[in-house]
């Protein structure tokens, strides 16, 4: 199945702005942030740049609904989702 | 009384020349925090169901100056100015950083609350021994930099000869407004400390409404107690580490911006956001850096990050200009956004700004709405008394000026883009509308929403509370609660707030107040009472102008056409995407289809009370 990713703000230079990654059926949020990490060469389980995946300070959309109201990282993806990772960022 | 908090709130009835000092319920303090939070509440207890016919600028209008309990405390301390908004008829947290906000505490004031409306022209000290309100005649006419220094060598004489034994008393802090927020300037700031503001909202125009020209304060007590304060000198070397380690912008604030934003991420407004794009390189931090600041890691009261610096122009054409770095906001909007790349017109067009008391945003929001009716013809040089060309400043000076003396055109650009937007297209008959940019009355913060690289995208302004402001953007509901929504209520400045990790500043918070506050709680509760009340709020809206539920929950129309120009051309606002995320958006608050707060999410909230009026506007 297919996942369209939008990141914003600084990890923007680590991942990339868009792109669509393709996941097996039944795939997690965990497991794309996995996957993203991968393709980055990030090292660091479970983290996406200096931002815990899951954590409180990393907003990760699904459909714009936060994962904290859905599954957490465990939350379930479908083709055709569109996820959003917002790092805390600012207006000046 | 819970702790951080000073205990009182200085409450003073211009018409009645009365003064007292009032105080809340702990469970009200819980509840909405201070700030933000706390004024939407007093505003909605105070005027209630007579909302909808309460002039923003007439003396039923209340102006609230407020601290939250963790204001000086945390780094960064801020005062928030908030009221009903002449703009959009609802309330903003309208916040600025100064010096004021700590004097006030100091004084053992949370806040300041302002009714009625004087006969004549006064200002309102505000010492330890209470508050008083003095004649401010001498000073009614005058810029922003002639009103500090008048006030702070005239307040400085009086409490030294009221108390000759102290010994040296330093500046008191002052918030003020310049001549156009006298003149009802609908987006006038309230200013402090020469060059920042609180800006949106137009709370400059609710003070000059009251003829109410400044509020000094100078306290010489403690600040209020804290809860645990071996924990909070702990936490708070926490914080300041995170602050000198992390924090992006100690060496350039934003005004690295001016460039990034354009080249980079493509959302800078230029002409009227006519375009977003530019390639200008000596526009941004380096060049402001080297030849323009003269004080570099100037801070406010208890900040880390030291972003502000100050800008002098020391030769040529402006020589002797003075005004912040300037920061993004103002690199855009006093700068490209009036076809104006130079820095030197930059700093000046700022300068002038600053002093006149507009607001750095809003204010050239309608100008450079003006300058594009000029390009199509629609504003003539008779409207204004001069040509109005791009890039030129000294046009862009005098129509600052014909905007704040409400002169000619400026009469009616001085009623802000939207409402100027009406009163032109009836006055021409032609439909200016499209070239309007403002999302429910308040002039769009220069972040754009089309390219989608910058953190600006669909439904941030178009489903917020407080329209375009761009430092309170619409997230998902729940994440914004934690960031905005709270850093305006506990009253702290972002940029001593985005490198810290959020569950520090949580535990900061509880270590002060006592409190059980967790940031789930904000999340799920406290932001969303906050929100949901200032919904409401907007809603009921009037008397002039009420927005539509779902229609007016919309980017401008600009947003929606094709970028012009740069590596993102083509590019626009997803207008599916704004309407699907829209509708998650308000579902995630408990508000129904059409953004009406639902009776369930009501009584969750507290907020019962509002069900009539909000039973009103459900299909």
């Amino acid at each position: 199945m297919k996942v369209s990713i939008r990141v914003f703000g600084n990890l923007v230079t680590i991942l990339g702005r868009k792109q669509v990654i393709e996941l097996n059926e039944g795939g997690t949020v965990g497991a794309l942030s996995n996957r993203l990490a991968e393709s980055a060469g990030l090292r660091r389980q479970g983290y996406l740049g200096n931002y815990k995946v899951g954590g409180d300070d990393l907003a990760i959309l699904v459909n714009g609904r936060n994962i904290h109201l859905l599954d957490g990282v465990e939350t379930v993806l479908k083709d055709g989702d569109e996820v959003v990772i917002l790092p805390p960022t600012a207006g000046g | 009384m819970p702790r951080g908090y000073a205990g009182k709130f200085l409450e003073v009835d211009l018409t009645k020349e009365k003064i007292q000092d009032i105080t809340f319920g702990d469970s009200v303090l819980e509840a909405y925090f201070g700030g933000r939070g706390l004024a939407a509440k007093i505003l909605w207890d105070r005027i209630d169901e007579k909302w909808p016919k309460v002039d923003p600028l007439g003396p039923d209008n209340v102006f609230l100056a407020l601290t939250g309990p963790m204001t000086a405390v945390y780094p960064g301390a801020r005062i928030c100015c908030s009221g009903k908004s002449p703009l959009s008829n609802g309330t903003v947290g309208s916040t600025a950083s100064t010096e004021f906000a700590s004097e006030l505490k100091m004084a053992g004031y949370d806040g300041v609350i302002v009714t009625g409306k004087a006969n004549t022209p006064v200002y309102i000290l505000v010492t330890d021994e209470g508050g008083e309100i003095r004649s401010a005649s001498h000073i009614w006419g005058s810029l922003g930099e002639d009103t500090i220094r008048v006030l702070n060598r005239e307040v400085t004489e009086e409490l030294t000869k009221r108390k000759p034994n102290i010994g040296l008393w330093r500046e008191p802090g002052i918030i003020y407004i310049g001549p156009a927020g006298e003149n009802l300037v609908r987006t006038a700031a309230v200013m402090t400390k020469i060059c920042h503001a609180a800006g949106y909202g137009g709370y400059g125009a609710v003070m000059g409404s009251k003829n109410l020209k400044a509020i000094v304060a100078k306290g010489r007590g403690k600040m209020p107690e804290v809860d645990a304060p071996e924990t909070v000198k702990l936490l708070w070397k926490e914080v300041h580490r995170h602050l000198i380690e992390e924090s992006d912008f100690r060496r350039m604030g934003t005004g690295y911006a001016g460039y990034m934003v354009g080249a980079d991420t493509s959302s800078e407004p230029i002409r009227n956001w006519q375009e977003e794009w530019h390639d200008e390189k000596r526009y941004g931090g380096p060049l402001f850096e080297t030849r323009y600041w003269v004080k570099k890691y100037w801070a406010d009261f208890n900040c880390t990050t030291s972003c502000m610096k100050i800008s002098c122009i020391k030769s040529g054409r402006w020589k002797g200009d003075i005004t912040d770095m300037p920061d993004y906001e103002l690199e855009a909007y006093c700068g490209t956004n009036l076809g104006i790349f130079d820095p030197d017109d930059n700093i000046h067009i700022s300068a002038v700004i600053d002093n006149l008391g507009h607001s750095g945003i809003n204010g050239p929001n309608t100008m450079g709405f003006a300058a594009e009716l000029y390009q199509r013809g629609i504003l003539t040089k008779e409207d204004l008394g001069f040509e109005l060309k791009w890039g030129d400043a000294e046009a862009f000076e005098k129509l600052a000026w014909l905007i704040a003396r409400r002169e000619k055109i400026g009469d009616i650009l001085a009623e802000g883009t939207f409402r100027a937007a009406l009163k032109i297209g009836k006055m021409k008959g032609v439909d200016v509308m499209p070239y309007a940019v403002h999302v429910k009355g308040i002039e769009v913060g220069a972040h754009g929403t089309r390219s989608d690289a910058d953190y600006t995208h669909d439904i941030s302004y178009a489903a917020s509370v407080q329209g375009g402001d761009h430092t309170s953007v619409a997230v998902d509901g729940y994440t914004e609660m934690s960031s905005a929504v709270f850093t305006d209520s506990a009253v702290i400045c972002n940029f001593c707030f985005f490198w810290v990790p959020r569950s520090l500043v949580f535990d900061f918070a509880k270590a002060v107040t006592g409190f059980p506050i967790t940031m789930e709680r904000w999340r799920r509760e406290h932001g969303p009472r906050i929100v949901t009340l200032q919904k409401a709020l907007l809603l009921m809206g009037g008397p002039d102008v009420r927005w539509r539920p779902m229609e007016d929950d919309d980017n401008p129309p600009r947003f929606y056409e094709p970028l012009a120009s740069g590596p993102h051309k083509g590019k626009t606002t997803d207008r599916d995407l704004v309407e699907k995320k829209k509708s998650t958006y308000f579902e995630t608050l408990g508000w129904d289809e059409r953004g009406v707060p639902t009776k369930e999410t009501l009584q969750k909230l507290g907020l019962g009370d509002l069900e009539p009026m909000m039973r009103t506007f459900r299909r």
